[in-house]
């Protein structure tokens, strides 16, 4: 998939994501490229100022854990977090019939 | 590229915050680590992306700190204007040897310059925090009206002391370089936001 494409949705990616638990960076890419079936690709650096974001913005929190000797930032959808996935998940479904119907006519 | 190699880029990438960018090579290393124990050191890498590329996505954030510590910069330099204006020369200029109505012109209306330039730059400062556009001009002029303000206070104590000997001026004189020193911060910090956000 086009980067340019993925970067517009990567908020409500990473945010549904998380819905699963609370997983490092490289946990929730590993976690995104096997529910996508691979197909969701892009440079795992871009992860990091978004997830930085979605935490200022209070959707979600993290914390250090000690990982075998290595300091690791773990992140967790907050509650307010949650609420804003499921709006976003459903504009994101409204949005995808409309252009679904649009394109199969 | 070995992840050692990498990360001493991506720290040279990073623009200047101690914490922010001791958290992100923290996160990236454990990253890249992890990543390596599966596909290999230079797979890693190249999978995570350029390291000028990474930091750019952090210009943002590091443009928000800087304009933060812009605003409490200005903010300590109003109150080392504001106590170079009242608390200080009031505990510790000796008393004036004229009556109150009589003060010599040329300090009076250095005086009231002073006030004058003091209050403009607290308009200035508030309109910085309220509007939140324009805050690189904004906050230059707010900088500069505190200079302009320092900068009278430096020349009204040095001919205080003229007129009314035991005036400590040299340290008033130093004192207003403070307010001065901060106004030029807090003018570069929004100034090197400004570039970090629009190269993000």
């Amino acid at each position: 998939m086009q980067k340019q494409e993925l970067k517009g949705h990567l908020d409500l990616i990473l945010l549904s994501a998380l819905a699963d638990g609370p997983a490092h960076g490289y946990a929730l890419i590993e976690r995104l490229r096997e529910r996508s079936d691979g197909v969701l690709t892009f440079p795992e650096g871009t992860v990091y100022p978004a997830l930085h974001k979605l935490e200022r913005q209070a959707l979600v929190s993290s914390r250090w854990v000690d990982a075998g000797g290595r300091r690791r930032r773990v992140y967790a959808l907050t509650r307010r977090g949650d609420e804003a996935r499921q709006t976003r998940v459903t504009d994101w479904r409204t949005f995808t019939r409309a252009v679904e119907a649009v394109l199969v006519r | 590229m070995t992840i050692d190699v990498y990360l001493a880029e991506l720290e040279r990438a990073l623009p200047w915050a101690p914490r922010l960018r001791r958290r992100l090579l923290v996160e990236v290393e454990d990253h890249l680590r992890s990543s390596a124990e599966a596909v290999g050191e230079d797979e890693a890498v190249a999978r995570f992306g350029a390291p000028a590329d990474v930091a750019r996505g952090f210009h943002p954030a590091y443009a928000r700190g800087y304009r933060a510590a812009a605003a409490l910069a200005l903010l300590a330099a109003l109150v080392a204007l504001f106590a170079l204006l009242y608390p200080v020369p009031e505990n510790t200029l000796p008393a004036a040897p004229w009556p109150e109505d009589a003060k010599p012109s040329t300090l009076a209306w250095k005086q009231d310059a002073m006030l004058l330039l003091f209050g403009a730059a607290v308009a200035l400062g508030v309109l910085t925090a309220i509007v939140r556009r324009k805050t690189t001009w904004l906050t230059g002029a707010t900088a500069a009206a505190i200079i302009a303000c320092a900068g009278v206070g430096a020349a009204l104590a040095i001919e205080w002391s003229a007129a009314v000997p035991g005036t400590p001026w040299l340290w008033l004189a130093l004192g207003s370089a403070v307010p001065v020193v901060l106004a030029l911060a807090a003018t570069a910090l929004v100034a090197r936001a400004a570039r970090l956000a629009s190269a993000a």
